[in-house]
C-alpha cells in the first residue's frame, strides 16, 4: 500500500525550505512531488523597480553562494544591452573571483555531502579548510559572501600584489587537499554509486546544467562552449563523468577544484594593466543577454532597456529551476535511504528557484503563471 | 548560563546567511566556547536563529517554529532580511517583518553577518570570553559617515538599493540617517559621496538588542533663504558648491559675491521674475568671462 511521507518545508538537512511529498511502497520510493515557494522574494519585479546600479546589488543578493554568479550575469547582460566593452583588466578580475567563488561553493557542497555520509571527520576537515579561502576573499572583495565586486562595466576593486602572493601560496594547499578528498570520497564509492541515476540519453530532455549535466557524460560548460569574461584566454579541461549518479557528481566537482586552481593561477600570470572601469553613458533602448556558468550550472539574464535609467524588465533562469525538477526522474524507484543523499546531490539552492504558482482552490491543481497570462 | 541549543529557521533567504552559519561551525570560530551548539530540530532548542525575510509562505511556519523552542526562547534576527527586508523591501511577498511574527531579543545585523559576529553575539549573552576577531582594512563594515565632511547633499540616499539612508529636516537641523539594520553593506553610498564623507568601518560586533539604536548620522544646519527666510538646504552644500565652481573656473573669481547671492535664493524664490532675470544676467555675464578667456 503506497503512502506519503512530507519532508519540509523546514528539515535538519535542508539549508533551505521546500517541501518534497515522496510517495513510497515500502522502501521504494514511486513518486516525488516538489512544492516550492518558500523563499519567493519577487526579485525580477523588485528589479524593475530599481535603477541599474541598485540593481545589481539586488541581483546579488538573489543567492548568497552564486552571489559573483549573479551580479556578473547581470552585469554582462546590461552591457550588452547598452554596448558597453569592459576592460581587460576587469574581465581578468571578473574570471578570478569567479573561481575562487566556484572553490568555495565545491568546498561547502563536499561538506554538505560528507555531513549526509555521516563522515563528521571530512565534514569539519573540509569546512577548516575552506576558511583560509573565506579569509582570501574577505581580502579581496570585504565581504566573505556578497562579493560587490562588479560594476556595470567593469569591477569596483583591484587585485593588490600581496594579495596574489598570498592567494598563490593557499592555491597550492587547495590543490593538495583535492586529491585527500578524493580518496575520501573513494571510500564512500560504494554507498553512492548507482544511485540516482540519470542516464545520458535522459539528461538533455531532462534539461540538467552544470555539474549534474556533466556527470552524465556530456561535456557542456559556458567558460568553453561561449567564453565569457577572461576565459577564453585561459586553458583548462571541461571535467566528464559517465556514471550518471551521485559518486559521478561527487567526482565532477572535485576534479573541478584543480582546474579552477590552474585557472586562477593563469589568470594571475597573465592579469594585463589598465583600467578597471569602462565608461558607460546614457542608458539607450535595447536588449541584452548574459550567459555564465555558475557554480551550480548555466545562469541566463536577460535584461530589456526602454532607455531609462530603470530596467523595463530583468528575467532570469537560474541553474538550479532546471535541476531540482529532475529530482524526481532520478528519485523515481530509487530506495528511501537514499533520498537525502540524491537530493544533495544536486547541490539545491533554492534562494534563485522560487517562483510564483497559482493553486486553483477548487480543484486543487497548480499551474506557473507565464507573462500571457497577465495580459 | 545554561547551554545555548541553537536552530536555525531560514524564512527566505538567499542562503548567505545559512552559509555563514554553517562556517560558524569550524573550529576557529570556537561556537563551544561560546557556549552553544547547533541542533537539527526545534524541540531540542533554546534559541531560534531566523535568517532572510519572512515570505507569505513561511510566516505560519515560523510561528509554528518558535511555538516549539524551549525556555528560555531566545530568537536572534540574523542578516540585513531578518533586521528589516533589506535590499528586498517593498516585494509583493514579503508581509511582514520577523519582529511583526514573533518577538525578536537580539540583532545581528550583516548582508550576511559573518561567522565571526554571529558567534561574537552569542559569547554576549552567554558573556563567555572569545578573542576579538579583526577584519581587514578593506572590509565592507557598516558605513560610518564624518560629520565634518558630510554636505548634506543625498547623494547617497538616492543611490542606496536597500532605502537605508534617510534624510530628516526638522527645526533648522538637517539629519542625514544610516539605518544600520537596512544596510545591505554594498558600499555604494561610500562609491557615490562627492566629499569622500561615508566609509566602510573594519569592524565585525554590530549586534544589538534595539535595532532602532543602530545607526549612524551626520547632522547639519540649513540655511534661510535670503529672499524669504525659508529654510532650504545645509548651509555647508551652498559653501562646498560655490567653492567649488570659483576653484574650477578661476574666471569666475571676480563674480563671487553675484554667484554666493544666487546661490542663497531657495527654489520657490528663484522663479520670482527679478530673480530670474538677475540670474539670467549673471549667466550672461559669467559666459562672457569664458568667452574673453
Amino acid at each position: 500500500m503506497p503512502k506519503t511521507i512530507t519532508f519540509g518545508p523546514y528539515h535538519s538537512e535542508f539549508l533551505e525550505p521546500e517541501i518534497y511529498e515522496v510517495v513510497v511502497d515500502g522502501d521504494k520510493i514511486i513518486d516525488v512531488k516538489i512544492e516550492q515557494g518558500y523563499t519567493h522574494r519577487g526579485i525580477e519585479q523588485l528589479a524593475s523597480t530599481k535603477t541599474y546600479r541598485q540593481g545589481l546589488f539586488l541581483c546579488e543578493r538573489i543567492c548568497g553562494l552564486c552571489s559573483h554568479a549573479h551580479s556578473c550575469c547581470y552585469c554582462q547582460a546590461v552591457e550588452d544591452a547598452f554596448g558597453v566593452e569592459p576592460p581587460r583588466r576587469a574581465e581578468y578580475i571578473r574570471a578570478a573571483v569567479f573561481e575562487f567563488e566556484r572553490l568555495q561553493s565545491h568546498h561547502i557542497w563536499l561538506a554538505l555531502l560528507f555531513r549526509t555520509l555521516h563522515d563528521e571527520n571530512q565534514f569539519a576537515k573540509l569546512l577548516n579548510a575552506r576558511e583560509p579561502l573565506m579569509d582570501l576573499i574577505e581580502l579581496i572583495c570585504g565581504n566573505r559572501v556578497h562579493y560587490s565586486v562588479n560594476a556595470i562595466g567593469g569591477v569596483r576593486r583591484d587585485l593588490k600584489p600581496a594579495v596574489i602572493n598570498r592567494a598563490r601560496q593557499l592555491l597550492d594547499g587547495l590543490e593538495k587537499l583535492s586529491t585527500e578528498v578524493l580518496e575520501a570520497i573513494k571510500t564512500h564509492a560504494q554507498r553512492i554509486s548507482g544511485i540516482g541515476v540519470l542516464p545520458r540519453e535522459r539528461a538533455i530532455p531532462a534539461g540538467v546544467v552544470g555539474p549534474i549535466l556533466r556527470a552524465s557524460g556530456i561535456a557542456s560548460d559556458i567558460r568553453k562552449d561561449d567564453p565569457y569574461a577572461a576565459y577564453d584566454e585561459v586553458d583548462f579541461d571541461v571535467k566528464v563523468e559517465d556514471s550518471c549518479d551521485v559518486l559521478g557528481r561527487a567526482l565532477v566537482r572535485v576534479k573541478e577544484i584543480p582546474e579552477s586552481v590552474s585557472i586562477i593561477r593563469q589568470l594571475f600570470d597573465r592579469l594585463p594593466s589598465g583600467e578597471l572601469r569602462a565608461e558607460v553613458g546614457a542608458p539607450r533602448e535595447g536588449e541584452g543577454i548574459g550567459r555564465v556558468e555558475a557554480p551550480r550550472g548555466e545562469l541566463i539574464y536577460f535584461v530589456r532597456s526602454n532607455g531609462t535609467n530603470i530596467p523595463q524588465r530583468v528575467k532570469l533562469r537560474p541553474p538550479t529551476y532546471v535541476n531540482d525538477h529532475a529530482v524526481v526522474e532520478m528519485l523515481q524507484g530509487e530506495k528511501l535511504d537514499n533520498f537525502q543523499l540524491v537530493l544533495e546531490s544536486l547541490d539545491r539552492c533554492l534562494s534563485c528557484t522560487n517562483r510564483v504558482s497559482i493553486i486553483d482552490a477548487r480543484t486543487g491543481s497548480k499551474r506557473v503563471v507565464r507573462v500571457s497570462d497577465l495580459g | 548560563m545554561q547551554e545555548l541549543a541553537i536552530y536555525r529557521l531560514n524564512t527566505g533567504s538567499c542562503n548567505g546567511c545559512d552559509i555563514e552559519v554553517v562556517g560558524a561551525l569550524a573550529e576557529r570560530f570556537r561556537l563551544g566556547d561560546a557556549g552553544a551548539r547547533a541542533v537539527g530540530e526545534p524541540e531540542n532548542a533554546n534559541v531560534l536563529l531566523v535568517t532572510g525575510v519572512v515570505t507569505s509562505k513561511m510566516k505560519e511556519h515560523l510561528k509554528h517554529v518558535y511555538e516549539k523552542i524551549k525556555p528560555p526562547k531566545i530568537v536572534v534576527a540574523a542578516g540585513s532580511c531578518a533586521l528589516s527586508s533589506g535590499v528586498f523591501e517593498g516585494s509583493y511577498n514579503i508581509p511582514n517583518l520577523v519582529d511583526e511574527v514573533i518577538s525578536v531579543n537580539a540583532y545581528v545585523p550583516g548582508c550576511p553577518p559573518s561567522p565571526h559576529a554571529i558567534v561574537g553575539a552569542i559569547a554576549d549573552v552567554t558573556r563567555a570570553k572569545l578573542p576579538s576577531w579583526r577584519p581587514p582594512e578593506d572590509f565592507r563594515g557598516v558605513p560610518e559617515v564624518d560629520d565634518e565632511k558630510c554636505v548634506g547633499c543625498a547623494a547617497c540616499v538616492e543611490m542606496c538599493p536597500a532605502g537605508a539612508i534617510d534624510i530628516v529636516d526638522e527645526g533648522s537641523e538637517r539629519t542625514v540617517r544610516f539605518s544600520h539594520a537596512k544596510c545591505i553593506f554594498c558600499a555604494l553610498c561610500e562609491e557615490v559621496c562627492p566629499e569622500d564623507a561615508i566609509k566602510m568601518a573594519a569592524r565585525y560586533h554590530i549586534a544589538a538588542k534595539n535595532k532602532d539604536e543602530i545607526t549612524d548620522e551626520a547632522k547639519l544646519e540649513l540655511a534661510k533663504c535670503t529672499n524669504c527666510g525659508a529654510l532650504f538646504v545645509p548651509s555647508k552644500q551652498l559653501q562646498k558648491i560655490s567653492e567649488r565652481i570659483l576653484e574650477d573656473v578661476g574666471e569666475y573669481r571676480g563674480f563671487r559675491g553675484a554667484i554666493e547671492k544666487s546661490m542663497g535664493i531657495c527654489q520657490n524664490c528663484r522663479t520670482l521674475l527679478e530673480n530670474a532675470r538677475a540670474a539670467k544676467s549673471l549667466l550672461f555675464s559669467l559666459n562672457e568671462a569664458v568667452r574673453d578667456y
